[in-house]
C-alpha cells in the first residue's frame, strides 16, 4: 500500500483541485477540465504511485469502459428528449400543468423535487436529471438552475432509491452490526438533506419570500418523503421505503394545489432569479435571449417562435413517454424473474487485473462488471422514445427537421450534443479510475480518517462518502470503495458504526449532486453543453452546507446516545 | 476548426482505444496495449488543443 503521509495524500489530490479550479474556478467546459483532470491523474500514478504503463493502460480501459455504461444513458436519453422536443411535448407538458395551478413556485418544487424524487425513486444513474431538466426549462426555469434544482432535489433519495440499491449493495460489502438501527438513521440524515432540499429550491426560485411561502408545503411533502421513508424502512423493506414515500408525496401533490395559497398565482415575490420573464422571449433574430447567470437554451426553444396552445397536445400524450419510462422501471425492478430473464444477456470487456508498484492489487474485470444491456436506463429510455415516436407521429404531432425549419436532422442534432459531453465523460471516468487503480483514492480518504478523533470523525464521514460519489458518480459505488473503510474507521476510534455508515452513505447520496457525470446528463439534456462549471458553482456550496450539517447531526447523535447508541 | 468533426475523431479514438488495450492486455500483445493507449491519450489531447486554438488571434 501507498504509505499514508502528507506527500503522498498532497499528490493524490492533485487532479481534484485542478478539476475543480479549471472546472468552477476557471470556467473551463467540462470535457477540457475533465482531460486536464485524467493527464494529472495517470502522471501522478506513473510518477508516485508507481503504475506501469500497462497498468495505466488498463486502468484507463476500464474507465472508458465504465464510460460507455454512462453514454449509454446519456445518448438514449438525448433521443427521448429530442423525441419529446420534436413534437412540442414539453411546451405542452408546460400549458397543461399550469391549467392545474398558475403557482409557479409549486410547479418548479413539484417538478425539482417531488417527480424527480419519484423518478430516483424508481432509476437511477442520472436518468431523474435528464427527465425533469427539461421539464424545468419548459416551465421557464433557466438552463442552468434547470440542472441545479433537479440535482439538489433528488439527492436525497439516492440511498435508498432505485429501490435500494445502494443501501443493499452496503448491507451487502460491510457486516452491519444492527441493520435497522443503521437504516433508521440513515433515513433521519436523509430526511434533513430532504427538507433542506426543499427549502434550498424555493429559496433559488425567489429568495426568503418564496421559502416563507413554500413553507407549508416543503412541510407536507417533507413529511411524507422523509417520514414515510422512515416508515418504510421500519414496516416495511429499506429498498422500497423511498418508493413508497415518493409515491404517497406524488398523490400528495393534487391536494395540495388545490388549497387557496397555491391554487392562485404568486405574486408577492419581489424578483425570481432562477426564471426567464417569459419562455418564448425571443430576440430580434428568432434565438432565446442571454441571460447573465443562467445561459441560453439551445435545445429547447431554438427555431420553433409562438405555438398556439391548440396545436399542442394533451397532457396525457405529453405525460406517454414518461409513465413508459416509469411503468417498464418499476416492472423490470419489482419482478425477479423478468429482471433476472433480462439480465442473462451482460457485456462485459475482458480486461486484467493490476498490480502497482506500491502493491495496490485490483482484480480483472468480471461478468459482475458488465452491462445488462435489456435491463438498464439506456434500453428503458430507447424504448420509451420510439413508443413516444410512433404515438406522436400516429397523432400527427411529430415534426420532422423541415417542419421546425432545421437544416440539422434528428441524428445530427443529437451527437451535436452527445460528442462533447461523451469525450467528458470518458475524460471524468479515466480519471477516476487511475486515482482507484494507483490507490490515490484510498490514500485521500485514509488520509482524512488518520488525523480524525472519535469526536470529529462523525463530520468527516459524510465528506468522504460524497467523495466517492464525486469520483465514481454513484451512491451505490461510493458504499463499495469506502464502506469498510469507513466501519473500521469507526470501530479504531470508538465511535457508533451504525452512525458512520449512516454519514457514508447519506454523503454518498449529496455527492451525487456534484458527480460530473450527474452534471454533463443535465446539461446535455437543456442544451447547454460547457457550462457545467456554472451549474457546479451553485450546487457546490449547498452539497458542502448539507454535509456539514449532517456531520454535525451524526456527532450530536453520537454524543448524546441518539437512537440508543453512542 | 470544426469543432464536430474534431470530437467525432475524439470519439472514434476512444472508441478504437478499449478493444485494442483489452485485446492486447489479456493477450500479452504489447504493441497494442499501447496504440490503444495513445489513441485514448491523443483523444483527450483534441478538448485542450481546440480550447487555445478557438483562443488564438489566428483562428478569430
Amino acid at each position: 500500500m501507498p504509505p499514508i503521509d502528507p506527500l503522498y495524500w498532497a499528490a493524490a489530490a492533485i487532479p481534484l483541485a485542478l478539476l475543480m479550479i479549471t472546472l468552477v474556478a476557471f470556467r473551463w467546459k467540462a470535457h477540457e477540465a475533465a482531460s486536464v483532470g485524467m493527464f494529472a491523474a495517470l502522471l501522478v500514478a506513473f510518477g508516485v504511485y508507481e503504475m506501469d504503463l500497462s497498468g495505466l493502460a488498463v486502468a484507463s480501459a476500464v474507465g472508458v469502459w465504465e464510460a460507455v455504461a454512462i453514454l449509454y444513458i446519456i445518448i438514449p436519453s438525448l433521443i427521448f428528449y429530442h423525441v419529446i422536443d420534436r413534437a412540442n411535448g414539453f411546451d405542452a407538458l408546460r400549458e397543461q400543468v399550469k391549467s392545474f395551478t398558475e403557482n409557479e413556485l409549486f410547479l418548479v418544487l413539484a417538478a425539482g423535487w417531488v417527480f424527480v424524487s419519484f423518478m430516483q425513486s424508481i432509476t437511477g444513474f442520472g436518468t431523474p436529471i435528464v427527465v425533469v431538466a427539461p421539464i424545468l426549462l419548459a416551465l421557464g426555469v433557466k438552463p442552468v438552475y434547470a440542472v441545479a434544482i433537479p440535482l439538489i432535489g433528488h439527492a436525497w433519495a439516492n440511498t435508498f432509491g432505485t429501490l435500494g440499491v445502494a443501501w443493499v449493495t452496503l448491507e451487502g460489502v460491510v457486516d452491519i452490526q444492527d441493520v435497522l438501527l443503521t437504516a433508521l438513521s440513515t433515513g433521519l440524515l436523509l430526511w434533513v438533506v430532504n427538507v433542506i432540499a426543499g427549502l434550498t429550491i424555493a429559496y433559488i426560485y425567489g429568495r426568503r419570500t418564496a421559502v416563507r411561502h413554500a413553507i407549508p408545503m416543503v412541510t407536507v411533502i417533507s413529511l411524507v418523503h422523509g417520514g414515510g421513508q422512515l416508515l418504510g424502512i421500519y414496516f416495511w423493506e429499506p429498498a422500497f421505503a423511498n418508493f413508497f414515500a415518493a409515491t404517497l408525496a406524488m398523490l400528495t401533490l393534487a391536494p395540495l394545489s388545490r388549497l387557496p395559497r397555491y391554487a392562485a398565482q404568486f405574486d408577492a415575490v419581489d424578483s425570481r432569479p432562477a426564471m426567464k420573464e417569459s419562455v418564448t422571449d425571443m430576440d430580434d433574430k428568432g434565438q432565446p435571449p442571454a441571460v447573465a447567470d443562467g445561459g441560453t437554451a439551445a435545445a429547447s426553444v431554438d427555431l420553433k417562435g409562438e405555438l398556439k396552445a391548440d396545436d399542442l397536445m394533451s397532457l396525457k400524450l405529453a405525460a406517454l413517454p414518461f409513465a413508459v419510462l416509469a411503468v417498464i422501471a418499476f416492472v423490470t425492478g419489482i419482478l425477479d424473474p423478468l429482471s433476472e430473464a433480462l439480465e442473462t444477456i451482460q457485456i462485459v470487456v475482458p480486461l486484467p487485473g493490476v498490480e502497482t508498484g506500491l502493491g495496490v492489487e485490483t482484480d480483472a474485470l468480471s461478468a459482475s462488471d458488465g452491462i445488462a444491456v435489456l435491463n438498464y436506463p439506456g434500453t428503458f429510455l430507447l424504448v420509451s422514445s420510439l413508443v413516444a415516436y410512433a404515438v406522436f407521429r400516429y397523432t400527427g404531432h411529430y415534426a420532422t427537421a423541415d417542419d421546425v425549419g432545421s437544416k440539422d436532422g434528428f441524428t445530427t442534432t443529437v451527437l451535436r450534443s452527445a460528442l462533447p459531453a461523451s469525450v467528458a465523460v470518458v475524460g471524468f471516468l479515466v480519471m477516476a479510475l487511475v486515482m482507484d487503480y494507483s490507490g490515490q483514492v484510498t490514500v485521500l480518504a485514509q488520509g482524512v480518517a488518520t488525523v480524525a478523533t472519535a469526536e470529529s470523525y462523525g463530520v468527516l464521514s459524510p465528506l468522504i462518502g460524497a467523495l466517492g460519489a464525486f469520483m465514481t458518480s454513484s451512491n451505490t459505488a461510493s458504499n463499495i470503495l469506502f464502506g469498510g473503510l469507513q466501519l473500521e474507521t469507526a470501530q479504531s476510534l470508538g465511535t457508533s458504526g451504525s452512525w458512520i455508515l449512516a454519514g457514508q452513505t447519506a454523503g454518498g447520496a449529496i455527492g451525487n449532486a456534484i458527480s460530473p457525470a450527474n452534471v454533463i446528463l443535465g446539461t446535455t439534456a437543456v442544451g447547454i453543453v460547457g457550462r457545467e462549471g456554472d451549474v457546479l458553482r451553485k450546487v457546490i456550496p449547498w452539497v458542502a452546507g448539507v454535509c456539514a450539517i449532517t456531520g454535525v447531526l451524526i456527532v450530536l447523535a453520537t454524543t448524546i446516545g441518539f437512537l440508543g447508541v453512542v | 476548426m470544426d469543432d464536430v468533426k474534431a470530437f467525432t475523431s475524439a470519439f472514434l479514438l476512444i472508441a478504437i482505444s478499449l478493444p485494442l488495450v483489452s485485446y492486447g492486455s489479456t493477450n500479452g500483445a504489447e504493441s497494442l496495449t499501447s496504440i490503444g493507449f495513445v489513441a485514448l491519450l491523443a483523444a483527450c489531447t483534441i478538448p485542450i488543443v481546440l480550447r487555445y486554438v478557438d483562443q488564438s488571434p489566428a483562428s478569430s
